[in-house]
């Protein structure tokens, strides 16, 4: 009996012997990231941060938390709202702490693994460094980084989740960056019409198709395909807001002629993104095509693609709008894969209400 | 029997996880000291200073970043110290010691950079000194601000009297990172384990090639030309010191 003691003691020693070195041997499962037929490889280093269910989930659970955010208010989820395809919906700028205003529409946040900069004016060079700016900005979650990783270490259930998905002890912003990008990277849109067109899976109707030409010929030099957008920070002759003053791209590279120069937005869920422009001055997708074919005279700086305007006829708004709607990707928008898990739940339940009570 | 051989096992299975602590061999090592002065006197928070423009200032915070440290040593031999980054805090005298592992060779001079090399300043996030979480770093202009002064002066017209200038910038006519380079000639011979005083002399911040006037610029928050000109000015900080401490 004395030597079962021994033998339980030594037991227990090597377990506290394996846990104090933090050596959990919880397995992670691997994910890969889907990289559509026909597309460029991920600019991201999947290798620096290899993608786990795990990581994603946990980065799930971050993405929709206010803990984020100095008063527990505002979540990444707030401004990057799953049924606007990631993007703000309805909001000219999105809002942030203390019932204020932020200086910008929040951009769609799907395919981010093929991007190499990030923000309207491109100042972000990396993934992980991106939710670092929002955190941190007095206007959008008003927190410190110190401050959001006392709060994260606090909790015993985080502290969990981000040892078991990147072996940690204690919660650093490295982890941070990579467990929000792995869930980010997951946001993969490639299921639109558009896609299942292109793929031969299904077929445009012909408003949609006449839309497709036009647009051929008409904005796929800015926003060409898979991404419909080329990256670049284009002058489209938006006068800067007089109270906001962004100067766009001016304000990370300092140089003059990128004054007013923005990222050109991506086309993926336009329909659903609204409203529109840098600042979302553009209420509808109507609104947009009125700036671009109005023939006035452009403020200087004007990119030359735009600088006498596009030429589109009533005709060719309806269908190239025809068009526009076949890229939104209803298998991003409300997928429990990207919503909180909470909502899931209530919705399970809510579901449930409408059974029989025999099912 | 059966059970010293259980025993045994449960005894290896103890190893991996001890092996962890395991010390490493304690190579050679230079250490360096970093001691602020301001002009001809010693540094001290509690004091003001006087500038080049006549202006009196109080310093609360002075932080900058050493990296990439090299030597080469009086056999023209050149050895670079792998990932030496240091966050030097004026306010932490623990932050102002480093240790760089060498040869046991005579040292001519010691390299380094005064920031952050260009391709850590986009590498993600990283740890330790280098974590954005230390506040030296942008996060909506990626970038570490490589050295941050600030503190507080009558002749700003900032609220509180405040000055604050946070130098970054690493790429094309935005990089304000300065490699230095110091001769050991004239040091005294270097005794184990006694500290090379790397004298740091933060009137230099305002007194150079373009004198700074708080004044005129109580504050710098972003790389581009007063950024450039504050750290051509900073960069001859740096100088060995000689003679030991009276």
């Amino acid at each position: 009996m004395k030597r079962m003691n021994l033998v339980l003691l030594l037991i227990i020693g090597t377990c506290i012997a394996w846990v104090k070195t933090g050596e959990w041997w919880i397995a992670t499962h691997p994910v890969k990231l889907t990289v559509p037929k026909g597309w460029p490889t991920p600019a991201y280093d999947f290798q620096e941060n290899p993608l786990t269910r795990e990581g994603i989930a946990l980065g799930k659970q971050l993405f929709y938390d206010p803990i984020l955010s100095k008063d527990g208010t505002i979540s990444c989820g707030s401004c990057h709202q799953s049924f606007a395809g990631f993007a703000t919906y309805d909001h000219p700028l999105s809002h942030g702490i203390n019932n204020g205003f932020t200086n910008r529409n929040a951009p769609g946040i799907v395919n981010m693994a093929w991007q190499k900069n990030f923000m309207l004016d491109g100042g972000i060079l990396h993934l992980d460094l991106q939710p670092l700016a929002p955190i941190t900005a007095e206007n959008e979650m008003g927190e410190t980084i110190s401050g959001v990783l006392e709060k994260l270490n606090k909790d015993a259930t985080y502290r969990k989740k981000f040892q078991v998905a990147f072996g940690v002890k204690t919660i650093s912003t490295a982890e941070l960056g990579k467990a929000l990008s792995q869930f980010v990277l997951s946001l993969v849109s490639y299921n639109s019409k558009y896609d299942r067109v292109m793929r031969g899976e299904a077929r445009f109707i012909l408003p949609e198709q006449l839309g497709y030409e036009i647009f051929q010929k008409k904005c796929v030099t800015c926003h060409p395909p898979p991404f419909f957008t080329d990256f670049s920070f284009r002058n489209a002759g938006l006068a800067a807001d007089e109270t906001l003053q962004d100067k766009g791209r001016m304000t990370i590279s300092g140089k003059k002629e990128d004054s007013l120069a923005f990222r050109v937005p991506s086309l993926r869920n336009v329909a659903l993104s609204f409203p529109y422009g840098h600042d979302g001055r553009f209420a509808t997708l109507q609104n947009v095509f009125e700036h671009y074919r109005n023939s006035r005279p452009r403020p200087a700086g004007t990119d030359p693609m735009l600088q006498n305007g596009i030429v589109l006829s009533n005709f060719e708004i309806g269908q190239l709008t025809a068009f526009l709607h076949t890229l939104t990707d209803s298998t991003i928008v409300n997928n429990p894969a990207f919503l909180p898990e909470e909502q899931n739940r209530r919705q399970k339940q809510e579901r449930d209400i409408h059974r029989n009570k025999g099912d | 029997m059966r059970f010293a051989g259980t025993i045994f096992v449960l005894n290896l299975l103890l190893l991996p996880p001890m092996m962890g602590f395991k010390k490493q061999d304690a190579a050679h090592a230079l250490h360096i000291v970093v001691q602020p002065i301001c002009g001809n006197r010693p540094f001290s928070f509690d004091s003001s200073f006087v500038n080049a423009m006549g202006e009196t200032f109080q310093v609360s915070k002075c932080l900058f970043y050493l990296s990439n440290f090299s030597v080469t040593y009086t056999d023209g031999k050149k050895e670079k110290i792998p990932a030496s980054y240091f966050l030097i805090d004026l306010s932490d005298s623990r932050s102002c010691k480093i240790q760089l592992p060498v040869q046991n060779k005579k040292i001519q001079s010691i390299h380094f950079l005064l920031g952050i090399d260009s391709a850590t300043n986009v590498r993600g996030i990283q740890k330790g000194v280098l974590d954005p979480a230390r506040g030296m770093f942008w996060t909506w202009n990626t970038g570490y601000v490589m050295a941050k002064m600030e503190g507080t002066s009558t002749a700003s017209n900032m609220p509180g009297k405040k000055f604050s200038y946070h130098i970054g910038g690493y790429a094309g006519d935005q990089n304000v990172v300065k490699s230095i380079e110091l001769f050991l000639t004239g040091v005294k011979e270097i005794k184990k384990e006694q500290p090379i005083v790397l004298l740091a002399d933060v009137l230099h911040w305002f007194n150079g090639p373009s004198n700074l006037s708080i004044a005129q610029q109580p504050n710098c928050h972003s790389p581009g030309e007063l950024a450039q000109r504050i750290a051509e000015n900073y960069q001859s900080m740096f100088s060995i010191q000689t003679t030991p401490n009276p």
